[in-house]
């Protein structure tokens, strides 16, 4: 099944305050959209892990595999941590820092283009499920 | 079903001495006088501290033919036990020290394991020598528990460190002199209880104080339970990546359950936690060891040996007897229900693996 890859228009860079998720239902998707420091990033906002709304979570970094009893801060604001049960991913890639879990958060491209900001969601499929 | 062609290496049994001032001729002249006054009264218990409902928690057949108690005597536990089973190696955990985990003079405590180490090594590992010991140190001074280690490093028939339970989880730093002196010498700690817990403020505590013998054994597994998510949570196989531990006498079949929690919670908190590097499963495969007896009774065994795959027992479980007590498991009956596939692993070969060549087996295969 091919899929149609369309932009959607989600605002201006000026609705975007820094770490702060912002979420929009896109062909029938509930996404997130976050602005850091590192730049635009698009979620699902579904944890693949139990399914919570993943976008609700903190924008975090987190503490790096370290010798015991010493705590290594690294990510920064580059994590977003689910807000059921803890778990991380990187904004970027959705991927589960360290290999904690296997499961990986759905990430969207984003671009911005004079100011306007725009994520990249396939058109809806008849039988996808988000 | 026949044993394993190695034979049966019993990570359990219980040697008795039939009167604890035999240790006296090992105890230093000093401490000779202060034990005969107390007359060592091993530990401290009321005779109403969960009384064996049947009188003796002892099997009364293992009584020597000339009398005294129940494993007193090393050639007829021979005649008994390793002779008809095809047991190769016998690791020895005496009830009698281990019981220092209730004694309040922590000096005494260390003095006196030292002394039963001495006995039972010259009486029992010097009449057949596969009797092996693990030798019982007083974990309330982890200084001097951890110079004793050292000093057992090169004596024969010595392969583990019995480590009784006192009122410190056991990724507590309180054990770090002990955990160096274990991975210095290559000797696996072995934790076993000893009768004081939950009975005495300074042994472990189980979650309240259950009332009748038969509930604080069903509550067993609870010690275990609370001590591997210490070792795990704390680290303590980052910091020791050579230490070996093994849970005796604690079953196994809680085992599967308690990993998937704790893999989960560290899934979910591992940030917190940044020095547990791994999912915690791995390094109890690598690090971790328990024992078959008592053998849950299922009344369905299938379930049992489910159980034992999720556990991934080819790894990690070992043969044990808990000779002479009243709950031992007979060798050929476990031979029996220990599926074919696993038998020569968790007779033989792990704890093989587990002890090493101190047990005189030759090198381990695994």
């Amino acid at each position: 099944v091919s899929k149609e890859v369309a932009p959607h228009g989600v605002g201006t860079v000026d609705d975007y305050a820094i770490n702060q998720f912002r979420i929009f239902d896109i062909e029938g998707k509930s996404i997130g959209v976050v602005r850091t420091k590192s730049g635009y990033f698009a979620l699902l906002n579904r944890c693949p892990h139990a399914g919570a709304k993943l976008c609700k979570g903190r924008v975090t970094g987190s503490n790096l595999p370290s010798d015991p009893d010493v705590y290594v801060y690294g990510f920064r604001d580059e994590l977003v941590r689910c807000p059921w049960h803890g778990y991380e991913f990187e904004l970027a890639t959705g991927r589960s820092p360290f290999g904690t879990t296997r499961a990986r958060a759905k990430t969207y491209e984003v671009r911005v283009t004079d100011g306007s900001v725009e994520v990249l969601v396939p058109s809806a499929v008849r039988g996808e499920r988000g | 079903m026949s044993a394993p062609s190695q034979g049966i290496i019993d990570c359990d049994i219980h040697p008795t001495a039939n009167d604890v001032t035999v240790v006296l001729p090992y105890v230093p002249q000093q401490w000779k006088r202060r034990f005969e006054d107390t007359r060592l009264v091993t530990a401290a218990r009321s005779p109403e501290r969960w009384p064996y409902p049947g009188g003796n928690p002892l099997r009364q057949d293992t009584i020597p033919p000339d009398g005294g108690l129940p494993a007193s005597d090393p050639g007829f536990a021979r005649e008994e036990l390793l002779d008809p089973f095809g047991i190769v190696s016998a690791l020895m955990l005496p009830a009698q020290p281990s019981a220092v985990n209730s004694w309040t003079d922590v000096d005494a405590a260390t003095v006196f394991v030292a002394a039963m180490n001495e006995y039972f090594l010259e009486h029992w590992y010097g009449f057949d020598d596969r009797y092996k010991l693990a030798v019982t140190i007083a974990p309330q001074d982890p200084v001097a528990a951890a110079a004793a280690i050292r000093g057992y490093a090169d004596r024969p028939g010595v392969v583990a460190v019995f480590m009784p339970l006192i009122d410190k989880l056991l990724g507590s730093k309180h054990f770090h002199p002990i955990y160096a002196a274990a991975e210095e010498t290559g000797l696996p700690i072995v934790l076993h209880p000893t009768g004081a817990e939950g009975a005495h403020p300074l042994a472990m505590a189980f979650a309240g104080t259950p009332r009748s013998f038969g509930e604080r054994i069903a509550l067993l597994p609870q010690l275990a339970h609370s001590n591997l998510v210490s070792l795990i949570f704390e680290g303590t196989f980052e910091r020791f990546p050579q230490l070996s531990v093994a849970f005796i006498e604690f079953g196994f079949s809680w085992v599967p359950p308690a990993l998937w929690r704790i893999d989960a919670n560290w899934e979910n908190f591992r940030y917190s936690v940044p020095w547990v590097k791994r999912p915690p499963v791995e390094y109890v495969l690598e690090h971790v060891r328990f024992t078959t007896q008592p053998l849950d009774e299922p009344s369905n065994f299938r379930d049992l040996w489910a159980l034992m795959d999720m556990l991934q027992a080819d790894r990690t479980l070992m043969f044990s007897s808990d000779y002479p007590h009243y709950d031992n498991d007979d060798p050929s009956r476990t031979m029996r229900l220990v599926p074919e596939h696993l038998r020569s692993r968790v007779c033989f070969e792990n704890a093989h693996a587990f002890f090493g060549e101190r047990l005189g087996l030759g090198v381990p295969s695994l």
